[in-house]
């Protein structure tokens, strides 16, 4: 189903970087900012493409939304003492690959509740102890990751900016966003989030 | 899941949302562990929101040195640092600057301490993280390293400086004063308070002294805490800048009319002054013959008893505790001039009485005279606002007579 709506019955198809699709219902994925600023009004033709995230890790990031679409509205970070037991259950089981591969993901679609949980979790790693603790538990990146990780950046950059400008010139020619086919507006709307993660990190 | 993260693969905004999470001091051990930290913990403190946050950045050139930052009134924390000389073999630390060094088990001593000084056992509490940092060779480029990190840890300059001045050399004054006070810097410190550590019988260096404060150049505090010979002079309008507030520990060389026509644009308190009763009585009448003063509040304590009951010539009611800080009680009452009150104000360390009168003058204009403890003279030009508080002040130096 991928028609607009307010219904919490119905369901969008998500795909993920397998190209894989499965099932979400609309109260789950409305918990997600950058899905409301995409597709809530408007509608999805077809399956909505995350594809920057695996199956397993989406999959995990809306186990999480189901659960929570019948708490209350979100009133900022919650201490790790006060989650429930199943919260605990969902953080614990995953391991630190899929612990990333989540909060990256909940970033991105930009899950207040879910990202603020993630977040409590890495701080309470760090609370508490001394540097020679901290530094333990950072695992500072040694100076070949850092200067890989420094070329991916500049290259992610040089992509973001050649979309960019694409996306300029495609916005000059269409009148409204609303009017640009959905797989476009994800992209444009990935590049602007794009464009402000880079803009901030230059700062 | 692990116990140890990869913290810096995280996206910066989610980042910032781990480091908002921790405390002022666990900020500060992090940004030590490398410079990528230290940079992207500066990165999350540089908003404008979390630079407001800081109340006071206190620097303390003393025996021992110290720096001291207050977080206040949205984080209620406070940081304090002791700078001292490396007693414990160095592989023991961990260099973080150079010539600057930790712990390796770095981690605070926590107290909780009350926001207002007068009041230790009164809310609000502070959370007060304390640790020393050491140095192999000089004090001073080890704490101005220090302050040089934690001012681009939280973007904010030092505000306050306080100077022992006699227990360094001329040349490291010099290095100090060109560090924190100089017009040249792009933030010199706001207040600055001078001390000296010397016995009773050795001689203060005149023309040092004379050099540190032409050369300070605080706009909202100077407090000069030492005590010079009783010779000494200074011309108070050689200051670079005119703070609002100026303390004298030891008050004894200037003269009443100096002390009177000084430039400060609020406050003055001259403790241990030569002032006597007849100088306190003389600003009295001064002040209703019309003359209005540059400052609005001035303190003396005087060399002798101040009976400022034999100032008031005007006809006298009393008022009462609920209306002695009420100027339409006096506007009511035009004819009287003067409206005697008695004041009990309760702090920690005791209790303050104090007597003495609302007077106005014939312009509207209204002034409270005060006397506590027989010796500390009062003298408060109250607001002309309509609805303005009436304002009293206190001292702890009543304490001590």
């Amino acid at each position: 189903m991928t028609s607009p709506a307010s219904s919490s019955e119905v369901k969008y198809l998500i795909e993920s970087s397998e190209g894989n699709t499965f099932d979400v219902s609309g109260a789950a994925l409305r918990q997600s900012n950058t899905f409301n600023a995409m597709f809530l009004n408007i509608g999805a033709d077809g399956p909505i493409p995350f594809t920057d995230y695996n199956e397993a890790t989406l999959k995990k990031v809306f186990e999480y939304c189901e659960h929570s679409v019948n708490e209350e509205n979100y009133s900022g970070p919650k201490h790790q003492d006060d989650l429930s037991k199943w919260d605990l259950n969902f953080f614990n089981e995953m391991d630190q690959k899929m612990f990333i591969d989540v909060i990256n993901a909940s970033n991105f679609l930009d899950i207040e509740r879910l990202t603020s949980y993630c977040c409590e979790r890495i701080a309470r790693m760090l609370r508490g102890k001394n540097t020679q603790e901290m530094i333990k538990v950072i695992t500072l990146p040694t100076a070949e990751e850092l200067e890989a990780k420094q070329k991916v950046e500049e290259k992610k950059a040089a992509a973001a900016k050649k979309v960019a400008e694409k996306a300029a010139e495609t916005a000059e020619k269409t009148e409204t966003l609303e009017e640009l086919p959905v797989q476009q507006l994800v992209q444009t709307t990935r590049n602007k989030l794009t464009r402000k993660y880079l803009s901030f990190s230059n700062e | 899941m692990n116990s140890s993260f990869p913290l810096l693969k995280l996206p910066i905004l989610v980042f910032n949302t781990v480091v908002s999470n921790l405390n002022v001091f666990e900020l500060v051990s992090l940004a030590v562990c490398s410079k990528r930290l230290r940079f992207q913990c500066k990165h999350f403190r540089n908003t404008a929101v979390l630079k407001k946050q800081i109340e006071k950045f206190h620097v303390e050139f003393s025996t021992v040195c110290r720096i001291r930052i207050k977080f206040y009134p949205s984080l209620t924390s406070e940081l304090a640092f002791q700078v001292e000389k490396l007693k414990e073999e160095r592989t023991k630390c961990k260099n973080i600057f150079e010539d600057v060094y930790i712990s390796k088990v770095w981690s605070p001593r926590v107290n909780q301490i009350a926001h207002h000084e007068w009041y230790p056992l009164d809310e609000p509490f502070v959370s007060e993280y304390s640790q020393s940092v050491y140095y192999s060779n000089c004090a001073i480029p080890a704490v101005s390293s220090m302050v040089s990190f934690l001012s681009d840890l939280f973007s904010v300059p030092p505000t306050s400086l306080c100077l022992n001045f006699d227990l360094f050399k001329k040349e490291e004054i010099d290095q100090i004063m060109t560090l924190y006070c100089d017009r040249q810097t792009a933030d010199p410190i706001k207040q600055f308070e001078m001390r000296d550590a010397k016995k009773e019988k050795e001689e203060t260096n005149t023309e040092l002294v004379i050099s540190i404060i032409a050369r300070q150049n605080a706009t909202t505090e100077l407090k000069l805490m030492f005590k010079p010979s009783s010779d000494f002079q200074f011309d108070f309008n050689s200051l670079c800048k005119t703070p609002e507030f100026l303390e004298f520990e030891y008050s004894y060389w200037i003269n009443w009319e100096q002390a009177i026509n000084m430039n400060s644009k609020f406050i003055l308190y001259f403790l241990r002054s030569n002032f006597s009763n007849s100088d306190f009585k003389s600003l009295v009448e001064k002040w209703k013959s019309g003359w209005t003063p540059k400052w609005k509040r001035i303190m003396i304590e005087s060399c002798e008893t101040l009976d400022i009951d034999s100032y008031i010539i005007d006809p006298i009611i009393d008022i009462p505790m609920t209306n002695s800080a009420c100027r339409s009680f006096i506007e009511q009452n035009d004819t009287i001039h003067a409206f005697k009150f008695e004041m009990k104000i309760s702090f920690a360390a005791g209790e303050i009485i104090k007597n003495g009168y609302l007077i106005s003058r014939p312009d509207k204009s209204i002034a409270t005279v005060a006397v506590e403890r027989n010796r500390i003279g009062w003298f408060i030009i109250q607001p002309d606002e309509p609805d303005a508080k009436f304002v009293a002040s206190a001292h702890e130096r009543t304490f001590y007579l």
